[in-house]
This record gives C-alpha cells, structure tokens and sequence, in this order.
C-alpha cells in the first residue's frame, strides 16, 4: 500500500515526459494531460482517505534505511496539501484552453504544468530535506519557464528578480542542508527530529536551521521576503499565475508547518515569537501594498502576501487549535485566491487589460464570472458562510487564547482592509454601466467560467462543512505536534539501533 | 583544507555578490553562477575532510575515509545549477532580442 505514495509525484512526471512529443498535437496534448490531473486528484483523495484514518505511509524509495536514503512519507498533513493541489491543477488545466493566448503561450504550457505538479507533489510527500531541496528546484526551474512563457519584453524584465530571488533562496537551502548534514550527520527529517530532542547539537546546527527558515520563509514570501512577489506574479500566463498564487506561496508555508514543530527543539519559544511578529506585519504590509495597486491581479498578488501572515500565525501559536487553524486557512485560501486569480484572469481576457477602470460593468452582462469572482472574494474577506469566515474566526480564537493580542487585532483590522481591496475590484470591474469590453464572447466560455465557479463552490461546501473540516485539520496538527507518531513511522519504533552522528 | 575552503569561499562569494549588485542581465548570471560554487565548496568543507582521508573504494587500506554522501550532494547541486545557469542566460538573452538591452533599469523606467 505504501507504494501509493510514489503516485502523485511519478504520475505527473511520467505525464510531462510523454506531453513533450505530443505538443505539436492539441486534442491530445490537452486530452492527456487533464487526464493525468484527473487521476492525481484520485490519487490523492485515496491518500487523504488512508491518511484520515490516521495511517502514515512511509515509502523508503529503494529500500534503503532511511538514514541514508531517501523516504516518502503521506500524513494527515501531506494528504490534504496533495488533495487541494489536484483540484488546483485540474481547475487550472480546464481553464488553460481559453486562458493562453494562443500564439506563444500554448507551446511547452502543458508539460511544463505537469513538471511543477511533479515537483509540489515532491515537496509535499518528502521526508529528506536534501530530497526538498531537488524537488523545490524541479518545481522552480519549471515556474521560471512558465512565468515567461510569450517571452514579452516586460515579462523577462520583471521575472529576472523572480528568478534570481527564488534561486539565490534554494542555494541558502542548499548550505543550510549541507551544514546540517555536517553538524548532525543526517538529513532525515525524522532522524534529525529524534537528534535534536535527545542530545545538544553546536551553535553552527542551528546557523544552519536558520539558513533553511529564510529559505522557507523566501519561498512562502513572508515580511521580510516577500519583495519578488507582487511585481512578477501578474506577468505569468493567467492559468499559471493562478496555479502559481494557489500553489508556490503555499509550498513554502507547508514546508514550514512540517519543519517547525519537527526540529524547532526542545526550547522553541524565541522561534515562536520572532514569527509571530514577523506574521503581523505580513499581513499588515500585503495588505496595505495592494491598497496602492491599480491593476486586478496586482491587488491580488499583494494579498497573496498578507493572506501568508494569517497562516504563519497559527504555526507560530504552536498549539493544536493554532495549527488547526492555520491548516484550515491554507486549505481554504489557496481555493479562494486560485479561483480569484481565475475570474480576474477572465475580466483580463474581456478587456484585454488588468487597469482598473478598463473593463466595467461586467455583474450586467455576465453573472456567472461575478459570482465566480464575489463568492471567493468574500471568502478570502472572511464574511460569513464562506469558508474564510470560518479561517480566520479559528485564528482569532486560537490568537486570543494564546495570549497573541497585539497579532490578533492585526489579523482582525486586516481583515477590513481585504474587505475593503476586494470592493474596490468588485466597484471597478463589475459595477456600473457595461464599457470597455473587448470581447465579451470570451466571458461566456464555459472553460473559463467553470473552474473559478467550482472553486468558489468549494469555498461555499468548505465554510458549511467547517466542523467537520476543522475535526480533521485538528488531527492533522495533534499529529504534527506530537512528532513521534511520524518519527516512528519512518525510522522504526525507538528501541531499533540508531547510529549517532559522525 | 579547512582553512583553505573557506578562503575559496570567501573569494567566491566576495566576487558573486558584487557581480550580483549589478542591473546587467549577463553579469547577474555570472554572480550566480560564482555563488553557486562557493555554497558547493562550502558544503564540502563542512561536512568535514579529515586529514589523510581516502577516497571511499572498497578494497582501499583503511585509516579515514571521505564520507561520500555530500559528495552525492554536491554533485546533484552542480546538475541543477547548470540548467539554472543556462536558464538565466537563454533569458538574458531573448531579454536583450526583445528589447535590445541588458539593463533590468531600462524597462522599469519606460513603464
């Protein structure tokens, strides 16, 4: 059964090999690639259905020890991450047909989509931090060519620092794992979760642990990280700049939920409270940035950035309804901002521009996209019964529990303020007398239509279904916080030889 | 060796950064191409060279060994970095084609 766990990543992959010499054939380029999304997200729902069970699945890949090679691993938390990316993707795919422009954006868009599945797949399954690093760069090295596929003059100028950012990021990585490997003489996220409870580790382990954070916290662009973001997410194709504000961002974010409780140590508190901090005023400064943005997607981009703020706060309480209630609002967020990226991506493609103010008027003549892009935009607002509602309630409660008051309050004004940014789009673009529309056909292609619309009804099935949601995310991080039932399912129950460092 | 590596590493950082604090594509891609290779050196060195090591090989006389595990690393660094590498340049390249300069300022400015 374990061998399951090697499905989400190697379907992709195999998926991306076999498009490359089918691209100059559409239909079934197109053909197979939905399908492979198609069977992802099956793959991944029978993993959260294992995982919901509280299974954890540990593939040693090779049967090596886990010591020194590498091992998969599926809990409660990689489960859920999986699920929601397979919707991402194939909400994303359904959409590309109309979204691309056709003349230089279709070419390589279908395996190189495939490539980035392979690699958030890789991340989310992998229990080796050497492991993370290769798949951070497959998943990299393929955003980098989506974000510049159509090769405009801007689009290279304004994804250079987005490349550069995101690489010079992965080489702090690097060092960090390399450093970590020669201070505690393993790489094994379990391994090295058992050596830093039972034995004192020196000052140049945690240098490097600290290396690894920012890298972590560059990739989810928490403050002071999050410089690259706004300006070179509205550049990418509009399918991949939705995959890419539902999915990358919140990579990094799962990366620091599965790190942080597995070796912050015994002492985790300084940690903790440089986080929290650190969470305010990314919510504070992403929120304030897309104030002063006047394009739909860069409004968006920016609160993709503050949106991270609300989720690194559930971690940084490390309690279980804390990170429940993080967990719940990642999961809810990447539905809602993919689907926002989607319908705003669709008022783009009407007025062939993202100025506000260009396209108006579109509630009047086309509802469906409104309510694609109204219902997502409360939720990510956190209005009652979405599911963002219900997100940042559980923040709040578990903020205020914790004592995190000044945080807390941060989290709640903010919220007004996203309010506040979304009304602005819905007032720019949606309200008023129809003008501007450049080719309101494409507005009625059900391609385009239908995938933020399904997201939006997720966001709608998640807020009612909460309780029973936030029971499992609850699970989900007393797994998390507890350590040793992971531990154990990856390295052997503790009474087994294990090799102290070098 | 230790101290040698992290005299190498200085130098190679020193040089990558300062190319990196440019606004020319190209140069950028030097940078990075330099800072590679000094976090590749560095992660050499850290997992520790001792003195009079050998090379891993069975049948070898024994006395220390290299561990050959960040050797492993390394090597799948410099593959990934390659391809990023020459990523970096095929888009300062077609970046220059489209818009005829190196410059990251130029197109900031013409907004």
């Amino acid at each position: 059964m374990s061998n399951l766990v090697a499905a989400p990543v190697l379907l992709p992959l195999a998926t991306a090999i076999l498009l490359f010499p089918l691209r100059n054939r559409r239909r079934l380029e197109r053909g197979v690639s939905l399908l492979s999304a198609v069977g992802l997200l099956l793959f991944s729902s029978w993993l959260m259905l294992l995982a919901a069970r509280g299974e954890i699945l540990v593939l040693p890949l090779g049967s090596w020890s886990p010591l020194v090679g590498i091992v998969w691993v599926v809990d409660r938390l990689s489960a859920v991450m999986l699920v929601v990316s397979g919707i991402i993707s194939l909400a994303t795919l359904v959409y590309a047909r109309g979204g691309l422009r056709p003349e230089r954006e279709t070419r390589f868009f279908y395996p190189l989509h495939q490539l980035i599945m392979a690699g958030v797949c890789g991340s989310l399954v992998t229990g080796d931090f050497f492991n993370l690093f290769v798949f951070f760069e497959v998943m990299l090295i393929a955003s980098f060519a989506l974000m510049t596929l159509g090769a405009r003059s801007r689009q290279l100028h304004r994804s250079f620092a987005y490349v550069l950012v995101s690489l010079v990021g992965s080489l702090l990585l690097f060092v960090g794992v390399g450093v970590v490997y020669g201070t505690a003489g393993t790489v094994n996220m379990a391994e090295l979760s058992r050596r830093v409870a039972s034995m004192p580790l020196p000052p140049t382990f945690w240098a490097a642990v600290a290396l690894m954070l920012v890298a972590f916290s560059l990739k989810a662009a928490l403050v002071p990280f999050f410089f690259w973001l706004p300006d070179s997410y509205p550049e990418a194709p509009l399918p991949s700049a939705a995959l890419f504000a539902g999915l990358l961002t919140k990579v990094g974010v799962y990366t620091l939920f599965r790190v942080v409780p597995l070796i912050s140590g015994p002492n985790p508190g300084p940690l903790l409270s440089v986080l929290v901090g650190l969470s305010a005023l990314t919510m504070l400064l992403g929120v304030l940035g897309a104030l002063g943005r006047g394009t739909v997607r860069g409004i968006l981009s920016f609160h993709i950035v503050s949106q991270v703020g609300y989720m690194v706060f559930g971690l940084a309480l490390f309690t279980v309804t804390g990170l429940a209630a993080g967990l719940f609002y990642t999961v809810h967020n990447i539905l809602a901002k993919s689907a926002l990226f989607l319908s705003g991506g669709l008022c783009e493609r009407i007025g062939e521009s993202g100025r506000l103010g260009q396209v108006r008027g579109l509630a009047k003549t086309h509802p469906w996209a409104a309510v694609g892009f109204f219902v997502p935009a409360m939720a990510l607002a956190g209005i009652p019964p979405f599911s963002g509602f219900w997100a940042k309630l559980l923040v709040i409660i578990a903020g205020f529990r914790e004592g995190a008051f000044v945080t807390t309050t941060v989290a709640i004004a903010v919220g007004f303020l996203t309010l506040c940014s979304m009304l602005k789009i819905w007032n720019a673009v949606f309200w008023g007398a129809p003008s501007g529309q450049l080719h309101p056909e494409r507005g009625h292609d059900w391609r385009m239509v239908g995938p933020p619309l399904s997201l939006a009804a997720l966001t709608v099935i998640l807020g009612l279904g909460a309780a029973q949601f936030f029971g499992y995310t609850e699970a989900a991080a007393s797994q998390l916080l507890a350590r040793t039932p992971y531990v154990d399912a990856v390295l052997g129950s503790p009474g087994l030889a294990t090799k102290g460092p070098r | 060796m230790v101290g040698q590596g992290a005299l190498l590493v200085g130098l190679l950082f020193t040089c990558g950064i300062y190319l990196m604090l440019s606004f020319n594509t190209q140069r950028l891609a030097m940078g990075f191409l330099l800072l590679s290779n000094a976090v590749n050196v560095v992660v050499l060195v850290a997992s520790g060279i001792p003195a009079g090591a050998r090379a891993p090989f069975v049948g070898v006389a024994d006395g220390p060994q290299v561990d050959p595990l960040p050797h492993a690393f390394v090597l799948t660094a410099i593959v990934i970095t390659l391809g990023a590498v020459a990523l970096l340049f095929a888009m300062a390249a077609r970046a220059r084609k489209e818009s005829g300069t190196d410059d990251l300022r130029d197109e900031a400015g013409r907004e």
